[in-house]
């Protein structure tokens, strides 16, 4: 039996099906439901959904064995599990984004709107460039904008949002994806299993 | 009166149940004060789990600290002309819980053995005293043993060193294969070499089968003496009798600076991080100028008091409600039903939300009306 904590959304939905392809379904996982707990009828998986940033919180205290949960979180909340394999999926980078033409200021701190306050932190202090820090939850390429800041370290995908927004990247942080990660104690006990699910799932992708 | 250990809640039966385990191999139980200078720590942070240590100014003025760890305290009072010391400690460390946000107290048990020399049966004694350690607490439990030299030295050979060597023990202790394969690819080490490695990091598993794998391996010399301690370590815990849950797991990393040899993790089964860790720490010995070799572990009781803790069902045996019964009934009462063996609440009325196995009414005549609760 083990327990999978998948995040909610488009990637859990990619990341279930290759589950359910490698023998752990869970057809009431596909139903429309609010449901967040799911167990298989054959008993031999259960399924958390739950917000992509809290996966690795559940996985680190136990509650689920394995999780799928994305390489900027884990750069930023730095859990204590095993990263087993890069699923690949979700790809994207963390990157440092500002308003087209901006230039940057040397004498004075640069201001830096984000929702990755561990990744900034280590990144500008990398470049012994001094920052202030405002730590926001989403959207953050209105602050540039309404002058609350000068750039955002935020994920970019296609770099869509950022063009609407008049914003470019300036400087790429990291590459990120979908990471497969375990409970350090459940490992031990489950070793053959998750093995085995990160074998499987290695093939497939 | 007799004391009943069964009765014990679990966080007080275990540290007693411990105790006996370390007396019963001779170790001499350790009592520090929870003061120590700050001066102690400033150096060695590294060594603690936490950088973060709670600090006062003494009566003399001088920065103390409120201990974070026992070992530093033992090593700094070694002395020199000491060639076997042989301790177990008890006490309260005060450390950053693991969220980051707050101080905690934590209860620490843990055990040192100064002199302890490497592929000895002094070492295997140490070993086996975590696992019988762990077997105190539950049967499903596993012992991850790992070997600082020997990583550093396969690390070494493929070429890394300084950052790099840490950005791989990193990935090492996180199993990310991929991450390190990525490593030695930027490091331009060659992919023969590559797979070599992820190879001999990935194994995790019984550690009698896979020491047989790794002979098989082309080894440098310090490898090769770290696999002749590890074999030496497994063979004297078989004939201990407790080699059976011992695996061998690079993922196993500790502070090179202070840890130069044997390392190792206990985890048991619905505990969700490791709740033993320890080592030969002959480096942190050096650091103080200590000539002797050391090992010694720890467990962190915090973890585990979570998951063993149990709520006794009933408050008390017998609830002995006595209302307007004369108090020398009462007495007798309480009396004859503790000479059964039994803990007595005794209450005038009827209290709300406890509970008692049985339930005695008392009446002003001296009837007693019973009622079992279980």
């Amino acid at each position: 039996m083990i327990n999978i904590a998948l995040p909610k959304g488009r990637l859990g939905d990619k990341v279930y099906k290759l589950f359910a392809q490698i023998g752990y379904d869970c057809t009431s996982m596909t139903e429309d439901n609010r449901k967040l707990v799911f167990k298989s009828p054959s008993g031999n998986v259960s399924y958390l959904l739950v917000k992509p940033p809290d996966v690795a919180v559940y996985v680190e205290h136990g509650a689920a064995d394995i999780g799928v949960v994305g390489k900027d979180t884990l750069m930023e909340t730095e859990p204590d599990i095993y990263e087993l394999l890069d699923l690949k999926l979700g790809k994207c980078r963390v990157a440092v984004a500002a308003p087209n033409g901006w230039v940057e200021d040397m004498s004075m701190p640069l201001r830096v709107a984000t929702k990755y306050p561990n990744i900034a932190q280590k990144y500008f202090a990398g470049l012994n460039r001094e920052i202030e820090i405002i730590k926001f939850n989403g959207s953050m390429e209105l602050a540039p904008l309404l002058g609350l800041s000068d750039v955002i370290v935020d994920i970019v995908e296609t770099g869509t949002t950022l063009k609407e927004n008049n914003m470019s990247v300036f400087a790429e942080v990291a590459l990120s994806s979908a990471r497969l990660i375990a409970n350090k104690s459940g490992y031990q006990f489950k070793k053959d299993m998750i093995d085995e699910i990160v074998s499987k799932l290695g093939r497939k992708i | 009166m007799t004391i009943i250990p069964e009765r014990l809640p679990w966080e007080e039966l275990v540290p007693l149940k411990l105790r006996a385990l370390y007396e019963s191999f001779g170790y001499k139980k350790y009592h520090m004060g929870k003061f120590e200078p700050y001066d102690l720590y400033r150096e060695n942070k590294n060594f603690l789990k936490s950088e973060s240590i709670i600090t006062f100014t003494n009566a003399n003025g001088k920065l103390m600290a409120l201990r974070p760890d026992v070992t530093m305290s033992i090593v700094k009072n070694v002395k020199p002309d000491v060639a076997s010391e042989k301790v177990y400690y008890t006490e309260n460390v005060f450390r950053m819980d693991s969220a980051g946000i707050d101080f905690r107290e934590i209860n620490q048990i843990g055990l040192e053995y100064i002199g302890c020399e490497s592929g000895s049966y002094a070492e295997a004694e140490a070993v086996a005293l975590a696992i019988k350690s762990l077997e105190a607490i539950s049967p499903d439990y596993i012992l991850g043993v790992s070997h600082m030299g020997f990583v550093a030295a396969v690390l070494e050979e493929c070429g890394f060193s300084g950052e790099s060597m840490e950005g791989a023990l990193r990935a090492l202790k996180q199993k990310n294969l991929h991450e390190l394969g990525a490593l030695c690819k930027r490091a331009g080490i060659a992919p023969e070499r590559t797979e070599r490695l992820c190879a001999v990091a990935g194994i995790s598993g019984p550690m009698e089968a896979f020491l047989k794998k790794l002979r098989g391996l082309p080894l440098s010399d310090a490898m090769q003496t770290a696999i002749d301690e590890l074999s030496s370590l497994i063979e004297t815990l078989a004939a201990m009798g407790c080699e059976k849950r011992v695996h061998l797991d690079f993922s196993v990393i500790n502070d090179l600076d202070y840890y130069n040899g044997l390392v190792f993790q206990g985890y048991i089964q619905k505990v969700p991080s490791a709740v033993l860790a320890g080592g030969r720490y002959d480096n942190l010995m050096r650091r103080f100028g200590k000539a002797q070799p050391a090992l010694g572990f720890a467990l962190y009781l915090g973890e585990l008091t979570r998951a063993f803790h149990t709520v006794s069902e009933y408050d008390a045996d017998a609830l002995l409600i006595y209302g307007d019964a004369p108090p020398v009934v009462t007495a007798r009462v309480v009396g004859l039903l503790m000479n059964d063996g039994m803990s007595v609440r005794a209450e005038r009325e009827m209290p709300a939300g406890l509970r008692g196995r049985r339930t005695y009414l008392l009446s002003g005549d001296g009837a007693i009306e019973v009622t079992c609760n279980d």
